[in-house]
């Protein structure tokens, strides 16, 4: 059942994600951070509003430290079943 | 892959993308086993014995999330890059990265969700992990 986009929670999955966002970016340093999962794909982390509160939070507690570029934090593309096309992709490389 | 195309294909590799903790270390006696994951009956479960005893081809193994980062490395909006992660908000919190073209994996797979939290006004939740 999705929780509606205004239920507290979200505010602290997006403080969290935020958090765990920053804190491996902090090490990996990555031109890009793609969130997936199915809390992000059927729940409103995938609405537009809730994600661009989580890009705004991220910005927010990044304090302007790191760079973050404007298209560095996204969504997934290649959409459900990720880990399966993973799964070909390493067995076309084989 | 069989890249024939004809009636008779062939199996030529299996992989499997599997949640974590798994171990990832070719020379580890526990080698392709789910190790100390909270979910129920999972725990110390060679996940490929089956398979190995089944079918007589090469099986690849990695964890869900670095497959999945590897496919939006392939073909979605990781393309071209050489440095980016992949975060999964699930049943768990994984991540898969990638640093200068390669995925990681050091002793272990990256586990990038498993950090202490500061808690938050409100938030009693304990933690799930062992």
């Amino acid at each position: 059942m999705d929780l509606p986009v205004e239920y507290p929670a979200w505010q602290l999955i997006i403080d969290t994600t935020a958090t765990a966002i920053l804190a491996n970016g902090a090490v990996l340093s990555p031109r890009k951070a793609i969130l997936g999962g199915s809390v992000h794909k059927g729940g409103a982390l995938s609405d537009p509003v809730v994600f661009d509160r989580l890009r705004h939070t991220i910005t927010l507690n990044n304090s302007s430290y790191l760079p973050l570029p404007d298209d560095g934090f996204v969504p997934p593309s290649v959409g459900d079943d990720a880990g399966v096309h993973g799964a070909i992709a390493f067995g076309v490389d084989a | 892959m069989h890249r024939s195309g004809s009636a008779a294909e062939t199996l030529a590799l299996i992989d499997v993308a599997s949640f974590g903790p798994i171990d990832l270390d070719p020379f580890s006696p526990t080698y392709s086993f789910i190790t100390t994951t909270p979910k129920a009956g999972w725990s110390s479960t060679d996940l490929l014995m089956p398979l190995r005893q089944s079918f007589g081809v090469p099986i690849g193994f990695d964890t869900d999330v670095n497959r999945a980062a590897l496919a939006e490395h392939r073909r979605g909006a990781a393309r071209g890059l050489s440095d980016f992660m992949y975060l999964t908000i699930d049943t768990g919190i994984g991540g898969g990265g990638m640093s200068n073209g390669r995925l990681l994996c050091g002793l272990q797979h990256p586990e990038m969700g498993h950090f202490r939290l500061p808690p938050q006004v409100g938030d009693a939740f304990p933690g799930t992990c062992p």
